[in-house]
């Protein structure tokens, strides 16, 4: 029984979903049964601790593995990884990628990864916008900066309502476009960091440059390049205001941007002889003041795919797995049968190659309740074009331009440590602290509060408890890394 | 006058069963999930994780008082109790007495289809949910077209981003309660108002009591007991804010005044499945909240009117 708790979608016709559960069966001789989760995340985590704790029968689901395996609640899969049916996994994550966020330090294995390290935040700006002020593509932060002003002035949607430069806030107000951006101003981006002068595991904010980034952030709040409520903008916000052809450039997650081209190409008249999409970017990265990339590596994250301690077969759970990464069994897991639900697009050429597939006129509603998570690495099999022909700009991103971590910049602490979360949270919390920060680092950028006091700021962060928490992160690199 | 024996319970019992098997649905009902799940407050004193399941209630490990300590020794306890008690007492000094003035503007109302009209618009925002309530109110402060702004830049003013200023939160949060909630509330008001006599009305009209003077001193007096216990049960939710709203509203630059007890417990009691945390939290402004029901019942009884018991 798999708990389909990655996605949000709702359960579509019974009719498809047996579709689906037979073809499995037949193939694979495992009947798999799907719990489609709440859409509301927080009702999705109720639900799954609901049925955790009924102790029904839930063989897989997915989330942080650091959550479970102190309470025996999940197992560790090494030993299933061994069996040759799980060779598709093996095959699709590097042992250095991947792995290593679901490994525990005495070798256990808690779960197959979902996010592998990946260039996710990227700057995009706007093909004909660029043209308009004859510049190419952004190379360096001064290229990008002359043209978001430029951008301002001119004022291409009109009516002072274009946007410069798009960001999306948080919780932690700057920490998304740190990921895009604080490579160029700190030596290893986002993340803790060594500091060299006295050997401390230190938080980025207190390295070298951060200040920096965050006057320029409200240098660029002053100066209206960027939404003056971005701090509010959730996801979906910034997936309407990416699409509304306002947006000049943007600093935010990836996936946020590439799927709303085709909105975008409705929207503006894009000279497609010269430009395949409407917001372009770099595949040379952008370098900034430092000298460094701009953006900060995606160093992937403890997610994954969870068996129960209480599954009865594991190594049925890992052989289903294995068998959906096959691009073939993955396309029937998202869209259902071929020739039932869909068929490959008779007005494409070559549409088999080209991985275009239509769906079936009054096929009865298939929702994807098959379609599990199981991350870049396996969905990157799939090519996909649009009907123009061109590569379809989400497909490409997740296939080509997300692998290319090359042009990002690295942090060695982060990308080569796990620390045990539960115990730092334990040891020296981080509640208070975090508080403070997010709420007057909103300040600094907004101008409420004075750059003059930057050192008492992070004076106050050490009073709430910040060294405490240095000191625990330092022991346990210093443990992992002796 | 008869004078009738006196019997015991159990004959008024036998006698009148199946009335009292009535009651037994409700009964269990409370029990089964009112009183039952009371012996889960003891994970306030452990370290319950969900998946421990029911047995974990009384398996897993005792931790005394350890997260009560975890909150009062946050640097922003106070901050919390304060924006929580704030925000309560705001909504009812402003929110309570607004119910009461509809429905004695219903009550007036003649055209009964007139009066049908302006009841149920009244009550449609209690059933819009929060998602959709915080997104009008997004849409309506929003720097991009918001209505609010629209008329700030009408009359000369520059926008304001509402949202991103504290000063403003409690505002919103408070007016956009009044509105959604004002209608619904108003039921109780207005159903107390249908069972008052209609002969004291008649007689004050014959005495040349106007319209005001009739609402000031029949129908005010009338419903007086229920507002009694509906002040009293407001006042005993003063420490309880719903964190659903705030959580859809709010954001870091504006936590000095939105950041309240529910919604610290989300972030650090739920948010990390810190379910001990979050009900020792619960227990917590369930005690304040006690000992408000108890003593505003008693200011009321003071005061000459009905309490609660």
């Amino acid at each position: 029984m798999i708990f389909n708790n990655w996605s949000t979608k709702v359960p579509g016709d019974k009719e498809a979903y047996e579709d689906v559960q037979n073809y499995i069966l037949e193939n694979l001789g495992i009947k798999v049964e799907v719990i489609m989760a709440p859409t509301n995340g927080s009702e999705a985590a109720q639900k799954l601790s609901t049925m955790l704790a009924s102790g029904e029968q839930l063989d897989i689901w997915w989330g942080s593995w650091e959550d479970y395996y102190k309470d025996g609640i999940i197992l560790p899969i090494n030993q299933y990884l061994e069996s040759p049916d799980a060779q598709p996994i093996k095959d699709a994550w590097d042992p250095s990628n991947g792995w290593m966020n679901t490994t525990d330090n005495e070798g256990n294995i808690w779960a197959i990864p979902r996010m592998p390290m990946l260039q996710g935040s990227p700057i995009f700006v706007r093909n004909d916008w660029l043209d308009l002020l004859g510049m190419e593509q952004p190379k360096n932060f001064d290229e990008l900066n002359k043209y978001l002003y430029a951008i301002k002035e001119l004022d291409p949607y009109g009516n002072g309502e274009t946007i410069p430069l798009l960001l999306q806030g948080g919780g932690n107000p700057v920490a998304n476009t740190a990921a895009c951006l604080l490579g160029g101003y700190t030596k290893y981006g986002q993340g803790r960091f060594v500091d060299e002068t006295d050997g401390k595991v230190k938080p980025e904010y207190l390295a070298d440059g951060y200040v920096d980034f965050i006057k320029q952030m409200h240098q660029w709040y002053v100066d209206g390049i960027i939404h003056k409520e971005f701090m509010t903008h959730a996801t979906t916000d910034v997936k309407e205001l990416a699409s509304s052809g306002r947006v000049a450039a943007t600093a935010v997650w990836y996936s946020r941007i590439v799927g709303q081209d085709l909105t975008l190409k409705e929207i503006v008249d894009l000279d497609t002889s010269k430009h395949d999409y409407v917001l372009g970017w770099n595949r040379e990265g952008v370098i900034g003041p430092n000298g460094q990339y701009m953006q900060c590596r995606y160093l992937g994250n403890r997610q994954g795919q969870l068996i129960s301690s209480k599954c009865k077969n594991p190594e049925a759970a890992i052989k289903f797995t294995a068998w959906a990464y096959e691009p073939d069994n993955q396309r029937i897991l998202k869209y259902g049968l071929e020739g039932k639900y869909w068929e490959w697009d008779p007005n494409v050429e070559n549409a088999r190659e080209l991985g275009a597939v239509r769906k079936i006129e009054g096929a009865p509603a298939y929702n994807r309740e098959f379609d599990v998570a199981l991350g870049p690495e396996a969905e990157r099999r799939e090519i996909i074009y649009n009907e123009d022909g061109i590569r379809n700009m989400a497909n490409i991103w997740l296939c080509e331009d997300t692998a290319d971590v090359s042009i990002t910049t690295y942090n060695p602490v982060e990308g080569e440590t796990v620390f045990d979360t539960l115990t730092l949270d334990d040891v020296a919390p981080m509640g208070d602290v975090n508080t403070y920060f997010c709420e007057e680092i909103a300040k600094f950028v907004k101008g409420d509060r004075s750059f003059d006091t930057w050192d008492a700021f992070i004076q106050d962060l050490y009073d709430l408890g910040l060294d405490a928490y240095i000191e625990e992160c330092t022991r346990q690199y210093n443990e992992l890394h002796k | 006058m008869v004078n009738e024996k006196k019997r015991s319970i159990w004959y008024y019992l036998k006698r009148d069963r199946f009335i009292y098997c009535l009651l037994i649905p409700g009964i269990l009902y409370y029990l089964i999930f009112h009183y039952l799940p009371m012996l889960g407050v003891i994970i306030a004193f452990k370290d319950y994780k969900p998946f421990f399941g029911l047995q974990g209630i009384f398996t897993s490990q005792w931790v005394g008082f350890k997260h009560f300590m975890k909150f009062f020794r946050s640097a922003y306890c106070m901050r919390l109790i304060k924006n929580t008690l704030l925000i309560s007492i705001y909504s009812l000094l402003w929110g309570f007495p607004i119910p009461i003035i509809l429905a004695l503007l219903i009550n007036e109302v003649r055209g009964n289809l007139f009066k049908r009209s302006v009841q149920t618009i009244s009550y449609l925002p209690h059933f819009l949910s929060a998602v959709i309530v915080c997104g009008i109110i997004r849409n309506m402060v929003s720097v991009d077209g918001g209505l609010v702004n629209a008329i700030v830049k009408a009359f000369g003013g520059t926008p304001v981003s509402f949202l991103s200023e504290p000063q403003y939160f409690r505002t919103i949060y408070i007016a956009s309660g009044i509105w959604s909630g004002m209608g619904w509330a108003s039921i109780i008001y207005i159903a107390a108002m249908a069972g008052l006599d209609q002969e004291l009305y008649d007689a004050a009209k014959v005495d040349g009591a106007g319209v005001l003077k009739r609402m000031w001193h029949i129908t005010i007096p009338g419903i007086m007991p229920v507002i009694c216990l509906r002040l009293i049960l407001q006042i005993g939710e003063l420490m309880s804010v719903g964190s659903g709203k705030i959580l859809l509203l709010y954001n870091s630059q504006i936590y000095s005044t939105a950041d309240v007890i529910s919604t610290y417990v989300y972030r650090e009691g739920v948010g990390k499945m810190n379910f001990s945390f979050a009900t020792a939290i619960g227990l917590f402004e369930s005690i304040v909240s006690l000992i408000l029901v108890v003593g505003s019942n008693a200011v009321v009884k003071k005061l000459g009117q009905e309490g609660i018991w």
